[in-house]
């Protein structure tokens, strides 16, 4: 199954359930690359372990988290620059998925 | 070259997508990728020549920068007269082009494609 990266813009509220992420990565290796007021995401604990639940590692823009101040509540989410998006768009996953 | 396709939907003023997608662009051809943007929708008015945003980063600029790096931009003919864009005003190096000539070809010789939308 080819490796697939989700990404989103929406903030929690917007994004609604993550039935479709947990069911479109079932199986396959898998990241989430928050931008803009998704990475809202990253400050609250419980809405990161739900992430973590649907797949196996999230990755949240840098310049959007900074713009925002807000903090890491999950430690195991990766604060990435836009190269290292690109390397994870380009290299490390086959597929990407707007949700 | 592997290529990265972006398609864009939002207008330059509506959020800040169009900003992440010629930040994204950025940082991919400094990479050594090819770019190619396919904007239609409100994504038309990234090509609009003489922007002039006030306190807001100005992607028009930024997207003539880009093109003379190398980046592709393409946008709907059809987006662009449904808003009075008319042939000429697109910046230097873009082109009003459409979705089954030019976005079909991006998404046919594309390595990977990323859509930001809502």
């Amino acid at each position: 199954m080819r490796s697939k990266l989700f990404i989103t813009l929406k903030s929690p509220h917007d994004l609604g359930d993550l039935e479709l992420v947990r069911a479109l990565a079932k199986g396959s290796r898998s990241g989430l690359l928050l931008l803009e007021d998704a990475v809202i995401f990253a400050a609250n604990a419980d809405l990161g372990k739900e992430l973590l639940g649907a797949v196996q590692d999230v990755y949240v823009i840098k310049d959007d988290w900074e713009a925002r101040g807000l903090p890491l509540a999950n430690p195991g989410f990766k604060v990435v620059d836009y190269p290292e998006a690109v390397d994870l768009i380009m290299e490390r996953y086959e597929q990407t998925i707007t949700v | 070259m592997r290529t990265m396709v972006i398609q864009i939907r939002s207008g330059t003023m509506m959020n800040m997508d169009t900003n992440i997608a010629v930040k994204l662009a950025r940082a991919a051809l400094d990479k050594g990728y090819g770019v190619r943007m396919f904007g239609y929708g409100e994504g038309v008015t990234l090509i609009k020549k003489g922007q002039d945003p006030k306190r807001f980063p100005n992607v028009g600029n930024e997207t003539k920068e880009l093109v003379e790096k190398g980046l592709e931009v393409v946008v709907c003919e059809t987006c662009c007269k449904a808003r009075g864009i008319a042939r000429g005003e697109e910046i230097e190096g873009t082109k009003i082009g459409s979705l089954t000539n030019d976005l079909s070809r991006f998404v046919a010789e594309g390595d990977r494609m990323v859509t930001l939308a809502r």
